[in-house]
């Protein structure tokens, strides 16, 4: 019971860890952003950057190709990578929770050993993975983002079509796909 | 001292920071070419978008431009503008004039101390059991000894104690409970140390002293379920008769002069009987067995270890995986042996098993009493029934067993490493949360403070932890799978293989033994 619990611990993580070191943006696709409107209580934006062209910025949401005007957004950031704070708020409840439960399993298949200490101690250690986790979030999502100035030239070659919409082109015809990044 | 602690901080901080640097993220930043300058392919990156002015793509993983520098050729995957596949990979042949822009991408890297948080964590909490599953040879197990030190301050030659001799991976962790023969005036400081005197690591989780009153004219004795019992009244044998002959001398007293008989040499779990006359007794009685093993069992562990060779890794981490019962399964051949089986019978009535003594561990003796209800009628007989070569009995006596005991659980109240306190390692052994590991050598100081009582109080000794025995180099040259698993599968069998190697050493083994104690 107990070291199969464990095993199925570490390869989970390390299929976290791996899997999200390996992480990268499809190559065929604009890089994921996040739009921040200069509107207090304006919603954020979240999609895959199309274009930079015609004063516009076009991006795939949820909802279909919308186009913004860089004067409305603040600041558009970039996606750099996958190790996101959310990954690292994941990492925790995920690692910790099997941790957790692997430890008071084996824990309590032990001899002489007290069921409820072992889930205590099973809880700390749960505990701990999650705290690391939220620690470890904002450092994570700091650095898994690029800010950039909406009107900056930068922006323009994380978008799929770097070089701007082809002429005649309907908007709808880049809503295919998969999801796009929320 | 210092330059020992200082060396182990520069090694954790150089650890973190490679933990923390080697978990830099990859990251890949595009940049853009104008069709009329398209990047040389030889040392460039290895791929090239080509976009296209219809928002179609080329992914090229190789190209070149043709010698008029109009056409740019490569082979690579084609998209639609929604970026569809179109087709298999195959060769590209475009024009420059309907490529709108070029792009590659460099790799680059980005870190994150978040990052280096979550990795360190995940190798810290993961990295102990890993490292033990995957490489037993740094941290693979025998027991912790203990010595009482003696109102001079001096260490007794022989242990007092040894802890959880059976819990030889962290799967066998175990609590232990050792008589130390020692009564100390209530009120007064004890001091124990600690020892790892082996090629092993420890990994101790508690280290308690257990403290009872000692009854006048008696002793405290710890029952088979580790409960104390006020024991009064000890009776020597008036007769004992063992296969080799008279055997009372050898055991009338607890003094450290044993009886044991060599092994079978054909079977070492062949079994013998000793049988032994007391008075005739009424009420609840105790047979009081004061024994240790022979070095039959270290002996076994030991050659298991060498059968299994370079594989001690995956067999460990076999243990560990299967639980208990593969625990179990590991200690069969000890468990073929068994433990000293123990009946008694009255006049003439029949035989009635009253139990086991089965402390493990060859190194320091235990003490325990074996409870049962005597009627009177006639003369007490005690039989014990145990493999030969496997025990040396120091005493055996009847006792009149009282009221059971509540002993005081004591925690140290100072521990101290090379002369120096260590409040870490204390913390650890009264809290239990996390183990105190020890290596070779190590020798930890433990005080105890005894509480007020008018009479002086037995002591006890409950350790708890596991172990691990390190490989060695000559062990290796025995590998043999087929007897490793022959001690799995079929223990007996195997007791019986063993036998002649066991015998060719038996004689020599318990000075080669103390001999090949490891001290700083």
């Amino acid at each position: 019971m107990r070291r199969p619990g464990c095993r199925a611990t570490a390869v989970a993580l390390a299929a976290l860890l791996a899997g999200a070191c390996a992480a990268r943006s499809p190559e065929a696709y604009g890089r994921a952003v996040t739009l921040v409107p200069i509107a207090s209580g304006a919603p954020k934006v979240k999609g895959e950057l199309l274009a930079v062209d015609q004063g516009r910025i076009w991006v795939r949401t949820r909802d279909g190709v919308q186009d913004f005007d860089p004067a409305s957004v603040r600041e558009v950031r970039v996606r750099r990578h996958n190790l996101t704070g959310g990954w690292a708020v994941r990492w925790g409840l995920v690692g910790g929770l099997l941790s957790g439960v692997a430890l008071t399993a084996s824990c309590s298949s032990v001899e002489g050993n007290d069921v409820g200490g072992c889930g205590a101690g099973g809880a700390g250690v749960a505990g701990v993975w999650a705290l690391v986790g939220l620690l470890a979030a904002p450092s994570l999502e700091a650095s898994s983002q690029l800010s950039l100035d909406p009107e900056s030239a930068r922006l323009k070659p994380y978008a799929r079509l770097p070089a701007g919409l082809p002429k005649g082109l309907p908007p709808a015809a880049l809503e295919a796909g998969p999801p796009a990044p929320r | 001292m210092e330059d020992r602690r200082r060396n182990r901080a520069v090694a954790g901080v150089l650890a973190l920071a490679l933990l923390g640097s080697a978990c830099s993220i990859g990251i890949r930043e595009p940049r853009l070419h104008e069709p009329s300058a398209p990047p040389a392919a030889a040392g460039a990156p290895s791929t090239l978008k080509v976009h296209l002015r219809s928002g179609e793509l080329l992914v090229l993983t190789g190209w070149q431009v043709a010698a008029g520098g109009d056409r740019l050729a490569g082979e690579g995957h084609a998209y639609t503008v929604a970026r569809e596949k179109k087709g298999e990979p195959r060769r590209h042949d475009v024009s420059l004039a309907d490529v709108a822009l070029l792009e590659t991408s460099s790799p680059d890297t980005v870190s994150s101390a978040g990052l280096g948080l979550i990795v360190t964590t995940t190798v810290v909490l993961g990295g102990i059991t890993g490292y033990c599953t995957v490489n037993p040879k740094g941290c693979f197990g025998s027991c912790p000894t203990f010595y009482v030190e003696g109102a001079d301050g001096r260490e007794p030659d022989r242990p007092q104690a040894e802890g959880f001799s059976e819990a030889i991976a962290r799967v066998l962790e175990a609590r232990d409970l050792d008589a130390l023969e020692v009564a100390r005036p209530g009120g007064t400081d004890v001091a124990v140390v600690m020892r790892n005197e082996a090629l092993e690591t420890h990994a101790v989780r508690r280290v308690r002293l257990l403290g009872a009153p000692r009854p006048p004219g008696g002793l405290v004795v710890a029952g088979p379920d580790d409960r104390l019992y006020a024991a009064r009244a000890l009776t020597a044998p008036v007769a004992c008769h063992a296969p080799e002959g008279d055997c009372r001398a050898m055991l009338l007293s607890t003094d450290g002069e044993d009886r044991a008989s060599p092994a079978d040499d054909e079977d070492l779990a062949a079994r013998e009987v000793v049988d032994l006359a007391f008075p005739a007794a009424r009420g609840r009685r105790g047979v009081v067995i004061a024994a240790r093993q022979t070095l039959l069992s270290t002996f076994l562990f030991y050659q298991t270890m060498a059968h299994v060779g370079r594989n001690a890794g995956e067999f460990l981490a076999t243990l560990e995986r299967g639980g208990p019962e593969a625990g179990r399964r590991a200690l069969g051949m000890a468990r073929a042996l068994g433990g000293i089986d123990v009946e008694v019978a009255e006049g003439d009535g029949p035989w009635r098993a009253i139990g086991s003594f089965d402390e493990p561990g060859p190194i320091a003796g235990d003490r325990r009493a074996l409870p049962f209800e005597a009627s009177g009628a006639g003369p007490l007989r005690v039989r014990l029934h145990l493999a030969r070569g496997h025990w040396r009995l120091d005493s055996v006596a009847v006792a009149e067993l009282g009221e059971r005991l509540v002993p005081v659980r004591l925690e140290p109240v100072s521990v101290e490493r090379d002369g120096q306190r260590d409040d870490a390692a204390r913390t650890r052994l009264r809290d239990g949360e996390r183990h105190l590991v020890t290596r070779p050598g190590d020798a930890y100081r433990l005080v105890f403070r005894l509480p007020r009582s008018e009479r002086p109080l037995d002591l006890f000794l409950e350790s708890e932890g596991f172990y691990y025995e390190w490989m060695r180099a000559e062990w290796l040259a025995e590998e043999d799978p087929g007897l490793a698993a022959l001690a799995l599968a079929s223990p007996g069998e195997a007791l019986r293989r063993l036998a002649p190697a066991y015998k060719a050493q038996e004689g020599r083994l318990e000075q080669a033994f103390w001999a090949s104690r490891f001290r700083k």
